[in-house]
């Protein structure tokens, strides 16, 4: 037995047997039973005892069945999708968190849940030999329908299954002409190539900086300069050195051997403070852009990478002050520069995390003018009609429900209009949760001489 | 094929995503097909059971499905590691399988019902209107432990402890189906420490009140 310093069971032990004995019989255990522990010590048998009497009466508060749904719950599938773990985490765990306290969405979670149980098991015997004698198993099957996806209804031999330069070096004449052809074009391209990046390093140094952040997005906002990805998880600071994009690793050592003679020249360090970003280093960068603006104040580009930083340190550590400061940099930027996409884009995620959903939509409707047909463009097309839901969704709920007394003066006048009925059945869930929360304690207080009559009235009503 | 053959799985899906390479797609089918015709099995068999040529259509139809409107569910698709892309199949498969059957039922039953096919059994609106005194008493003590719960866990990771807690004690979840939910990121352990440390905190501050039903609150307080 696990015991903590005084012989009494550890918490662990006791975490778990507490567990157990939730997913036991509906009938109350006696905790002698449960543990050998348990029988001979009273003090760990009270506290077992006490905070299993806990569980058996938050369970008695569940609701027998399912609820209704509601304007923020999700289509049942993206519940497979969220037990998958396919959704980006910071964006789920808000599903997840409304899933624990909604009657209609909690049950469907615990059914993805157990769906994806059992579809991550191990397939059975039985199971693996049925699957092998479906037509869908067999080479030709699979043949046909990878023509079919792609298109072409008729093919040759498998040609690729010898590589294409095995098949071309079997001719060996071909082959030492065309080896000699491609060392002398590879040297001519790396020396023009490197020449160039000699000539421009700072360019060289953003260019491996957007390679690196395309090559796996871990930030939020964009880079200027970096083509389309799809965010990934950030891992932070902590990210391991090998999963660090080679691209990144090698703009490092580039800054690192520029900055040694170019301390203050705001290029590099900005190169520097994306280097920082893409480690999820939010201080240093916001360190090193600040000083950059310094040397070159009215630079969009180094206001709206500060409002980056800002922005990351913001989600890194919590500080919410941040994502005002990132708000504020990019207003700056776009004063400067008002159709700039990157600032644009950036702006209108970082008004979503401030709630400015307006704000965020104005940005989003201008970027898409801007860049109608980009890859960035799909994502702030879907990120545009979130907010335009939200906003909906907020509207619809922007009239104030009515009071009490206004409710009741509607229900007990001579000729209650016809829309009272449809008001309130529009809007049940939220009466609902109106009643429950204010107009219960009000109509029936500790204290009786406080009850509010018009309360008791609008229950009366709802009862109706 | 055999460069394909090659490929990650992450890469091969990239590939597939971004073209119509019939051998690259070839691979794709060959490597997952397993993968795909598990779960369609298994998902199928939740509506009573598929026979085979049922199991190749939907088999198929989960693979048109990821290349439909220019692959878009393909390219949606974001690895977290290198194994995802399985969890991803084995959910477009048994959405697909899903759809199909409610689409069947609701075909069966004449149009227009697939919507109340797709939903769990729900409460009337009147009814839930005009619930019971024992329902609202309910309510509010579900208030009122939250307000509780809000109390002891105020600071850093509040709604990631509340929300383990309500996933336990409304919605029903045990500890290990919590722990399974990816962005939790706790283990079976984790989570069962985290509830037991709540127990402990809210048995300390709340006390229950006895079930209106039994007291029989309902025949005096009725409203």
């Amino acid at each position: 037995m696990e015991e903590n310093h005084n012989g009494h069971i550890g918490d662990a032990e006791l975490a778990k047997l507490l567990e157990e004995s939730r997913q036991g019989t509906e009938a109350v255990l006696d905790a002698a039973d449960v543990h050998p522990h348990l029988a001979a010590c009273p003090t760990c048998r009270e506290q077992f005892e006490g905070l299993a009497l806990l569980d058996r009466q938050l369970k008695s508060l569940r609701p027998a069945k399912s609820a209704l749904r509601q304007g923020d719950c999700l289509d049942p599938a993206m519940w497979r999708a969220i037990a998958g773990g396919l959704t980006p985490p910071d964006r789920t765990l808000g599903s997840i968190e409304h899933a624990s306290r909604c009657d209609h969405c909690g049950p469907l979670l615990r059914g993805a849940i157990a769906e994806l149980t059992d579809l991550n098991r191990e397939i059975t015997e039985a199971e693996r030999k049925q699957i092998a004698t479906l037509e869908s198993a067999r080479a030709e099957w699979q043949h046909r329908l990878a023509q079919r996806i792609a298109g072409t209804p008729h093919s040759g031999p498998d040609r690729e299954s010898t590589p294409w330069w095995q098949r071309w070096l079997a001719v060996p004449r071909l082959a030492t002409a065309g080896a000699a052809l491609l060392a002398v074009v590879g040297v001519g391209s790396w020396v023009v190539v490197h020449r160039n990046d000699n000539r421009n390093q700072p360019a060289a140094a953003d260019r491996l900086l957007a390679h690196a952040y395309t090559e796996k997005r871990t930030v939020e906002l964009r880079m200027a300069g970096a083509g389309y990805a799809p965010l990934r998880v950030s891992r932070g600071p902590t990210a391991s050195f090998i999963s660090r994009p080679a691209a990144l690793l090698k703009a490092e050592a580039l800054i690192a051997s520029q900055l040694e003679s170019h301390p203050s020249d705001p290029s590099w360090l900005q190169a520097k403070a994306q280097a920082d970003l893409l480690e999820g280093k939010c201080d240093a960068a916001v360190e090193a852009l600040r000083r950059a603006l310094e040397l070159d104040p009215a630079s969009p580009a180094l206001l709206t990478d500060l409002a980056t930083a800002y922005f990351q340190r913001a989600q890194q550590e919590d500080r919410k002050e941040d994502f005002g400061a990132a708000y504020e940099y990019l207003s700056q930027a776009l004063k400067l520069r008002p159709d700039d996409p990157v600032a644009l884009f950036n702006r209108a995620i970082v008004a979503e995390h401030e709630f400015l959903y307006q704000q965020a939509l104005d940005d989003w409707e201008h970027y898409l003018r801007v860049d109608p047909g980009s890859q960035w463009s799909e994502e702030a097309r879907n990120r545009a009609n979130a907010v335009r839901e939200k906003l909906k969704e907020h509207g619809s709920k922007a009239t104030p429900l009515l009071s009490p007394a206004q409710l009741a003066a509607m229900a007990t006048s001579a000729s209650p209009t016809a829309s009272l009925g449809s008001e309130v059945d529009q809007r049940i869930e939220e009466y609902l949760h109106e009643a429950v929360r204010s107009w219960l304690p009000q109509a029936f207080p500790e204290a009786e001489a406080e009850a509010d009559p018009s309360a008791s009235q609008a229950l009366f009503f709802w009862r109706t | 094929m055999a460069r394909y053959a090659k490929l990650s799985s992450t890469e091969l899906v990239r590939v597939c995503a971004d073209s119509k390479d019939e051998r690259a797609w070839a691979e794709f089918i060959r490597r997952f097909q397993v993968v795909i015709a598990a779960a369609v099995l298994k998902t199928a068999r939740h509506w009573g059971e598929p026979s085979r040529p049922q199991l190749d259509d939907l088999i198929q139809d989960t693979y048109l499905k990821l290349c439909e409107n220019n692959a878009r569910l393909l390219r949606s698709f974001q690895p977290r590691h290198e194994d995802s892309i399985y969890g991803f199949l084995k959910v477009v498969a048994a959405n697909v399988v899903h759809d199909h059957f409610k689409s069947a039922l609701a075909a069966k039953r004449g149009a227009g019902q697939t919507e109340a096919i797709t939903e769990p059994v729900q409460i009337d609106p009147k009814m839930a209107g005009a619930d019971s005194f024992n329902a609202v008493s309910q309510r509010i003590q579900l208030e009122q432990v939250d307000k509780v719960l809000r109390q002891v866990t105020a600071g850093k990771d509040q709604e990631r402890k509340r929300t383990i807690f309500w996933l336990r004690h409304r919605q029903g979840l045990t500890a290990s189906e919590i722990a399974a939910i990816p962005s939790i990121r706790l283990t079976t352990e984790g989570v069962e420490s985290v509830l037991l440390r709540l127990a402990v905190m809210i048995r300390g501050r709340y006390e229950f009140k006895p079930s209106p039903r039994s007291e029989g609150f309902e025949s005096e307080k009725s409203f």
